[in-house]
């Protein structure tokens, strides 16, 4: 999973990473409101993490951005000291999709993570296997059919594909998919990834003719829809 | 305060790396938090223990929380001496924790 988190204290974002990072997901962190919005206006999260008070931005100010600006409906999770009724009510008013009020607490912080993604995103993306159109994904075994046939491919490919498939009518940016398929730690071309994403149409016949269309947008990343 | 027993917190391991570096930042804040208190910059003293009281918990030192969340009260109530006598309380609470990473 790919987190944004808007959050100034900077030993708040040290203990956040350290336990979003332990299960596996990813943290990129702001410290700065318009920094947060720049970033998440040009690339692609599974949810957000605000903070309510940071230096030039309210969290508040900041969601109602998110909401006003952002096509996807990316879940929000308030993480704020502020804890009375009024300010709880307030957010969740404004779009918010849950409130945590700090000191957290591990497992009740990740858990909630979790909540709000599988509920903004309850198809199941997550199951190691699944019938999409005329293709059945199954990511334990690492096997991809198409009308019951097997399609080889390489390990990144059948990677990148699983993570398009499950992640079905979203933009995507570069990074996001970089992250997600060869790690955050790795530096590759970004011709790379165009150059997996063109073997993937081909190969699995990603094409309006067959329902299906995996559209680059420029400037940002890919985004695979079902047209039928 | 050196002569009181330590407090013993035990706190999980994979938290190792990053605890040390909390708890100089926490006593750095002590003497920040005085000198705020003397120059009457409140707004400062109540953003650290703002900081304080939202991430103690997370840590394991519930009682940084406790602390922080009294040096705000006191700085938004502009109480001087009760900021020094807090940081005091928390520069003690410091020198006598103990961390156990288990």
């Amino acid at each position: 999973m790919r987190i944004a988190l808007l959050e100034d204290d900077r030993d708040q974002i040290a203990l956040l990473r350290g336990w979003v990072e332990g299960v596996g997901h990813s943290l990129h962190a702001y410290e700065r409101g318009r920094d947060f919005l720049r970033e998440v206006a040009r690339e692609s999260f599974d949810v957000f993490l605000l903070d309510w008070m940071v230096p030039d931005k309210s969290g508040t100010e900041v969601l109602a951005w998110i909401r006003a600006n952002l096509k996807e409906r990316v879940p929000v999770l308030f993480v704020t000291t502020r804890d009375s009724e009024e300010d709880i009510v307030t957010v969740l008013q404004s779009g918010a999709d849950d409130y945590l009020v700090k000191p957290l607490r591990k497992l009740e912080f990740l858990a909630r993570i979790e909540v709000v993604v599988r509920r903004t995103r309850p198809s199941g993306d997550r199951d190691d296997a699944a019938e999409l159109g005329e293709f059945h994904i199954d990511a334990a075994r690492r096997s991809i059919t198409r009308s019951g046939e097997a399609i080889d491919l390489t390990q990144k490919d059948f990677d990148l594909a699983v993570f398009l498939f499950r992640n079905q009518g979203r933009l995507l940016s570069r990074n996001h998919l970089f992250e997600a398929v060869w790690g955050k730690s790795t530096e590759i071309n970004s011709r790379t990834i165009d150059t997996h994403v063109s073997r993937l149409r081909t190969r699995l016949g990603l094409a309006p003719e067959n329902g299906w269309r995996l559209a680059s947008v420029y400037q940002h990343g890919y985004r695979l829809e079902r047209l039928s | 305060m050196s002569e009181q027993p330590p407090i013993l917190i035990r706190i999980d391991p994979d938290l190792k790396a990053i605890v040390p570096k909390y708890l100089a930042n926490r006593a750095r804040d002590c003497a920040a938090l005085r000198e705020q208190a003397a120059t009457g910059a409140f707004g400062d003293a109540k953003r650290l223990g703002h900081n304080m009281k939202g991430t103690g918990g997370g840590y394991g030192f519930e009682e940084v929380s406790r602390l922080g969340d009294l040096i705000e009260l006191a700085s938004v109530a502009g109480d001087a001496p009760r900021i020094v006598s807090l940081s005091d309380e928390l520069a003690d609470y410091l020198s006598r924790v103990a961390v156990i990473y288990e």
